[in-house]
C-alpha cells in the first residue's frame, strides 16, 4: 500500500510541476492529505434532521470509512440549514466571516457539499477560506449550475429528478390514468422541476397535468383540494411552511398531503415515508457515495480534472410495499425484479401460478447449486428483506410490550377512579370516607392525564411535529415554580428538598419555558419518587464558556447500577422491571426528556451509585449571553414555596356564554362553572345550532366544543366569522396536537382550551375574554322612533286578523308568511314573547299542523291583546 | 315606492332592500343615528336592483325572503356589477344552510331578526374598519 501511495505521490508531483502554478497549490494540498489523519471539511445546504441530506451524509461517511486507504478521514460538519431560511447574499457573507473565524488554521485535503446552496457557497466562498481544497459535491441539480464551475476545482454528482421514468410505471400500474398533479413547494429547484417535467409530459399526450407550487401548506391543500387528480407526483417539498411562514418539517407535511386522500408519487428516496407510495427516485446516499468515490480517487493521486463531474444520479425504483397495499395496488413484476421494497407484503402465491413453477424449478437449480457449493448465497435483496423484517419484529415486539405495560398503566389509576365513584354512588359513606374518596379521584384522573401527555408528546417526538417555543422567562420565576412543586411532594414522604443556587446566575434567559420544566420535573419527582428518606437538592450553576445553564438533581435515594444507567433512556424501560411495581411510572419520562433536551440543544448525564443515589444533570445552551446577572441569593426569593402553590378562586364575572358542547356530563360540568362565577349560560349541542343561537342573540362569548355532531365546531367557527361574527370565541378540544391548537386560531379562535378542563385556565381565559368583550365598541343608544312603534301597535291586530283568516283558509304559504314577518318586527319593538310564538307559529305552518297553529294563533291574540293593553 | 333621503354627494350610500315596511323602517331608523349614510330603500328586490343601479352603494342590507328577485338572487346580481360593495343580509331565521350561502356569495354580513343596534353597528363598525371610511360613522 504504501508503495502505490509513494508512486502516486511522485506522478502526482511530476504532473503538479508541469500544470498552473494555482494547480500546484491543490496537488501540494492533496498530498499533504495522504497521511493517517486526513482532515475533510463537509457542508451541507440543509440541516442534519432532513432525511435528504441525512441520506447523502450517511452514503458520503460510509464510502470514505469503508475506503481502501491508509487514510483516516476526519471529517469536520457545518450545515447551512437553508430550508429554515433563504440563502441570500448577506447571509453567505455572514457565514463566510464564522467560518473564517471558527476554522482559522484549520487545512482540508479536500472539501464535500451537498445540493446547491453548499456548493454556491463553496465557488463563492470555501475556495477563498480553503484556498487549494478541491471541491467534490453531490445532490445538486444541473440547472445552470455546471457552467460557472472550474472544472479543476469541482467535480461531484449532479442529480436529476426523473419525471419520464415516473410516468411510464405508473402508466403500467394504472393505463387508464389521465389526470396527474404536482405538488412542489414553488422553489426554483421546483420551478426547474416543473420545466423538465413539461417536455417528458409532451410524449404523454393523453395525460392532463397540473402544477401546483405553493410554500404555504394550507394553500397547497387548497389548491390539491380544487384538483380531481388521483396521483400526486411530489417535486420538492422541503420549503414548505405552515400558514404562519415557518418551515414545517417534511413529515409533517407529508402527513398532510397524505389525509388529503391521494396516491403520492416520489421522485427523491427522502419522501418514501408517511404514506408516499415511492417512484423512480434519486438516492441520497448513493449520490454521496458518488461524491465520495470522486474524491477518494484525487485522495489517490488523480487530477481532479481527470474526474468528470457524474452528470445523471444513479436513480431507482424504491417503493413502500405497505402504502402500495393499502391502495390495494401491485407493481408490475417487470418493475419489481428491480425495484427496492420496503415493507414488503407476504404475497398469495395462487395468483402467480407459472411464476411459482418457474420459482420450483429455480429452487430446485439454486438448492443443486448450494449443496455443491458447500455455502449459501442470500441475495443482497433477501438481505434487505431479512433485516427490515428483523427490525419490524423487534418493534412489534417493543410495540407488545409497550401495549401490555401501557393496558396496566392505564387500569391501575382507573380503578381508583371508577371503584372510588361507583362507592361514591351506590354506598352510604360518611364524611370522612368522601374526604378520603374525592381527593383520590382527582389524582389518579390527573396521573392518567400526565401519562397519555407523555404518551402524545413521544409520538409527537417521534413524527417531527414539534416546535420549540422560544419565549424569555425569570430564573427566580422557575426555580419558585419547580420548588414549589417538588417542595409539597417532597413534605409528603418526609425527604428534605432543597434548591441551591450557585450565583452569579442569569436573571432570565430564553427558552422553552414548557419543556424545560418538563424535564426538571421530571428530574424532580423521579428524584422524590426514588428516595424513601433522605434529601433531594436542585442545584442551578451558569457557565459563561459558552452560555450555559446547569441544573443538577441530586437525591440520596436507591441508585442504580451502571448497567440500569445504561439502560434508562431507551424507551418503555425503567431501570428494573421490579421498579414498575414498586413506583409506578411509564418508563416513558426519561426517554421523552432526553428527546427534548436534544430538541433543545442540550443534553442530560447521568450518575448514579447503587444504594447512594442518582443526580441527574441538564446543560442547556443558550443562545444569547444573558443581559443581567443575579449576584444576591435575596434576589432569588426563594423561602415561602408553599405559599407559591398554583391556585385559583372562582372570579366573579358578568355576561351571557353560548355554550356548544355534545357530551351532557361535559355541559353541565362546564354550566357549573360557568354559574358559580356568575355567567348566564345558553347551552346547544352541535355547530348548527351553535351558528343559529350565535346569530339570533347577544353573546358576549361562544364556547366551541371541536368535535360534534352534525356540524364540527370548526365548520361553525368558520362560518360564523365568515358572516363577521365579532365575539370572542374559545375552542375547547382534546386535540392539543400544536398544529390543529393553531389551525383553530387561524379561523377565528382567541383561545384554545385542552379538555379536561383546567378551572384555573378556564377562569383566566374567561375573565379576560369578558373583560375584553366590555371594552369593544358599544352602539350609541338608539332611539326609538315613536311614530314606528305607534305604527307598529296600531297595526298589530290587522296582522293578528290576517293570520287568523290564514289559518281558517288552511292557506299554508301565507300564514307562513305573516308569521314569519311578525316573528322578525315584534321583538324590535320590545315584544319578545310574540317573536317567540310568531317564530312556532310559522313552524306549525310550514308542518301544516292545524292543532298546534291554532293553539299558537289563541295564544297569540292573548298577548296581542296584553300588548296593547299595556300601552294603552 | 322607491324612497330615498337626499345628503351630501360626498356621503357614503346605503340601501335598504326589505318588503316590510316595518322593518324597512326600523332600520332606517337605527342606520340613520348610527351613520352619516345617504340612505336609499327599496320595498323588493326589482326596486332595489333600480336604486342599486342608479346610485350605486358602498354597502346594502338585504331582506332574503322577498317576492319574486329574492335577496339572493339579488346579491349576484349586485356583486356581478361590483363586488367591492359591503353586503350584510337580513333575516328571520339563522339557518346554517342560508348562512352559508350567504357567505359563499360574497356577503360580509348576516343578520338575524329581530335584532338590536348593535348588530347593525357591529355590521357597520366593520364596514368602516375595511374601509377606512370614518367619517361614516356619526359621533365616531
Amino acid at each position: 500500500m504504501k508503495k502505490t501511495l509513494s508512486s502516486a505521490r511522485s506522478l502526482i508531483r511530476s504532473l503538479a510541476l508541469s500544470a498552473a502554478l494555482t494547480m500546484v497549490t491543490t496537488v501540494t494540498t492533496g498530498i499533504g492529505a495522504v497521511h493517517a489523519a486526513t482532515p475533510i471539511f463537509v457542508l451541507h445546504s440543509y440541516s442534519q434532521e432532513y432525511p435528504w441530506t441525512a441520506g447523502q451524509n450517511e452514503g458520503f461517511v460510509k464510502a470514505m470509512n469503508e475506503a481502501d486507504l491508509s487514510i483516516e478521514p476526519v471529517l469536520s460538519t457545518e450545515y447551512l440549514d437553508t430550508k429554515r431560511r433563504s440563502y441570500d447574499p448577506a447571509f453567505a457573507r455572514a457565514m463566510a466571516d464564522h467560518l473564517r473565524v471558527k476554522y482559522a488554521g484549520y487545512q482540508p485535503a479536500a472539501i464535500y457539499v451537498s445540493d446547491d446552496n453548499a456548493l454556491l457557497f463553496a465557488r463563492d466562498y470555501l475556495r477563498d477560506i480553503f484556498p487549494g481544497a478541491p471541491v467534490f459535491f453531490s445532490g445538486v441539480n444541473d440547472y445552470g449550475m455546471r457552467g460557472t464551475l472550474d472544472p479543476r476545482y469541482f467535480t461531484g454528482v449532479f442529480e436529476k429528478k426523473e419525471v419520464r421514468p415516473n410516468l411510464e410505471w405508473l402508466l403500467r400500474f394504472d393505463p387508464k390514468l389521465r389526470d396527474l398533479v404536482f405538488v412542489g413547494d414553488g422553489s426554483n429547484t421546483d420551478k426547474a422541476i416543473e420545466t423538465e417535467a413539461r417536455k417528458d409530459l409532451s410524449a404523454f399526450p393523453q395525460i392532463r397535468a397540473r402544477f401546483i407550487g405553493e410554500k404555504r401548506i394550507d394553500r397547497i391543500i387548497a389548491a390539491l383540494k380544487e384538483d380531481k387528480a388521483e396521483y400526486v407526483v411530489l417535486t420538492t417539498l422541503g420549503g414548505v411552511t405552515d400558514a404562519e411562514g415557518r418551515l414545517q418539517p417534511l413529515a409533517h407535511t407529508l402527513r398532510m398531503l397524505r389525509e388529503a386522500g391521494r396516491r403520492m408519487v416520489s421522485m427523491e428516496d427522502g419522501y418514501v415515508m408517511q404514506g408516499v407510495m415511492g417512484g423512480y427516485v434519486t438516492r441520497g446516499p448513493e449520490q454521496g457515495a458518488g461524491a465520495a468515490h470522486l474524491l477518494l480517487q484525487y485522495l489517490n493521486g488523480r487530477l481532479v480534472n481527470d474526474l468528470p463531474a457524474v452528470l445523471k444520479s444513479p436513480n431507482a425504483h424504491l417503493f413502500d410495499d405497505a402504502v402500495l397495499e393499502a391502495h390495494d395496488m401491485e407493481l408490475p413484476a417487470a418493475i419489481a425484479a428491480h425495484a427496492t421494497l420496503l415493507n414488503p407484503r407476504v404475497r398469495f402465491v395462487d395468483t402467480h401460478r407459472t411464476f411459482i413453477l418457474a420459482t420450483l424449478y429455480f429452487l430446485a437449480a439454486a438448492l443443486f447449486i448450494v449443496l455443491l457449493s458447500g455455502f449459501f448465497v442470500v441475495s443482497r435483496k433477501n438481505r434487505q428483506l431479512l433485516a427490515a423484517r428483523e427490525e419490524a419484529d423487534f418493534a412489534n415486539q417493543a410495540k407488545s410490550h409497550f401495549l401490555a405495560n401501557m393496558s396496566h398503566e392505564i387500569r391501575t389509576p382507573l380503578t381508583s377512579i371508577i371503584g372510588f365513584a361507583d362507592l361514591l354512588m351506590h354506598d352510604k359513606l360518611d364524611g370522612s370516607q368522601r374526604a378520603e374518596a374525592l381527593p383520590s379521584i382527582l389524582r389518579n384522573g390527573h396521573h392518567l392525564l400526565e401519562l397519555i401527555n407523555n404518551i402524545l408528546d413521544l409520538a409527537k417526538i417521534e413524527n417531527g411535529s414539534v416546535t420549540l417555543e422560544k419565549l424569555p422567562l425569570k430564573t427566580g420565576h422557575l426555580l419558585r415554580e419547580l420548588g414549589a412543586l417538588a417542595d409539597v411532594r417532597a413534605k409528603a414522604k418526609s425527604v428534605k428538598f432543597e434548591i441551591v443556587p450557585e450565583l452569579p446566575l442569569p436573571a432570565g434567559f430564553v427558552s422553552d419555558p414548557v419543556r424545560l420544566k418538563q424535564i426538571l420535573v421530571n428530574f424532580l419527582s423521579n428524584a422524590i419518587k426514588f428516595t424513601p428518606k433522605g434529601k433531594v437538592e436542585l442545584r442551578v450553576a451558569y457557565s459563561a464558556q459558552p452560555p450555559t445553564l446547569i441544573f443538577a438533581v441530586k437525591d440520596s435515594g436507591i441508585g442504580m447500577t451502571p448497567e440500569q444507567v445504561g439502560r434508562l433512556f431507551q424507551r418503555f424501560v425503567q431501570a428494573d422491571i421490579s421498579t414498575t411495581r414498586r413506583f409506578g411510572g411509564t418508563g416513558l419520562g426519561l426517554h421523552l426528556c432526553q428527546q427534548l433536551a436534544q430538541l433543545m440543544g442540550g443534553r442530560i448525564e447521568v450518575r448514579s451509585e447503587l444504594r447512594k443515589g442518582s443526580c441527574f444533570t441538564l446543560h442547556l445552551p443558550l443562545e444569547q449571553v444573558p443581559e443581567t446577572m443575579i449576584e444576591d441569593a435575596g434576589a432569588l426569593r426563594l423561602e415561602n414555596l408553599v405559599d407559591m402553590l398554583p391556585a385559583f378562586e372562582v372570579p366573579v364575572l358578568s355576561g351571557r356564554v353560548l355554550l356548544a358542547e355534545d357530551g351532557l356530563d361535559n355541559q353541565r360540568l362546564i354550566s357549573a362553572y360557568l354559574r358559580q362565577a356568575g355567567v348566564e349560560v345558553t347551552v346547544v349541542a352541535n355547530g348548527r345550532h351553535a351558528v343559529e343561537a350565535a346569530l339570533s342573540e347577544d353573546f358576549d362569548l361562544v364556547l366551541m366544543d371541536i368535535q360534534m355532531p352534525e356540524m364540527d365546531g370548526v365548520t361553525a367557527t368558520e362560518t360564523l366569522r365568515g358572516v363577521g361574527f365579532s365575539r370572542p370565541i374559545v375552542a375547547l378540544t382534546a386535540n392539543i396536537m400544536k398544529s390543529e391548537v393553531q389551525h383553530y386560531l387561524e379561523i377565528g379562535c382567541q383561545e384554545v382550551l385542552s379538555k379536561p378542563i383546567e378551572r384555573a385556565k378556564f377562569y383566566s381565559a374567561l375573565a379576560q375574554l369578558l373583560k375584553g368583550g366590555s371594552e369593544r365598541r358599544q352602539a350609541p343608544v338608539v332611539k326609538e322612533d315613536p311614530t314606528l312603534a305607534i305604527a307598529f301597535r296600531a297595526g298589530l291586530p290587522a296582522q293578528v286578523e290576517t293570520i287568523d283568516r290564514a289559518l281558517v283558509e288552511k292557506n299554508w304559504a301565507r300564514l307562513r308568511q305573516q308569521a314569519h314577518l311578525l316573528k322578525g318586527t315584534a321583538g324590535s319593538f320590545g315584544f319578545p314573547v310574540i317573536t317567540e310564538i310568531a317564530g312556532r307559529l310559522e313552524g306549525a305552518a310550514a308542518d301544516s299542523d292545524v292543532e298546534h297553529a291554532t293553539a299558537l294563533c289563541d295564544s297569540l291574540r292573548g298577548q296581542v291583546q296584553a300588548a296593547l293593553g299595556e300601552a294603552a | 315606492m322607491n324612497e330615498t333621503q337626499s345628503g351630501q354627494s360626498n356621503t357614503t350610500r346605503v340601501l335598504i332592500v326589505d318588503d316590510d315596511q316595518t322593518n324597512r323602517e326600523l332600520l332606517r331608523n337605527m342606520l340613520r343615528q348610527l351613520t352619516t349614510a345617504e340612505l336609499h330603500v327599496a320595498n323588493d328586490g326589482r326596486a332595489g336592483l333600480e336604486l342599486f343601479r342608479e346610485f350605486l352603494p358602498k354597502m346594502v342590507f338585504l331582506d332574503i325572503d322577498m317576492p319574486e328577485l329574492d335577496g339572493f338572487a339579488l346579491l349576484d346580481q349586485i356583486h356581478a356589477m361590483d363586488n367591492s360593495v359591503f353586503v350584510v343580509m337580513v333575516s328571520g331565521h339563522g339557518q346554517v344552510e342560508a348562512v352559508q350561502k350567504a357567505t359563499s356569495q360574497g356577503a360580509k354580513g348576516y343578520i338575524v331578526k329581530p335584532y338590536s343596534a348593535q348588530r347593525v353597528f357591529d355590521a357597520v363598525h366593520r364596514y368602516v374598519s375595511e374601509t377606512n371610511d370614518h367619517g361614516f360613522l356619526r359621533n365616531p
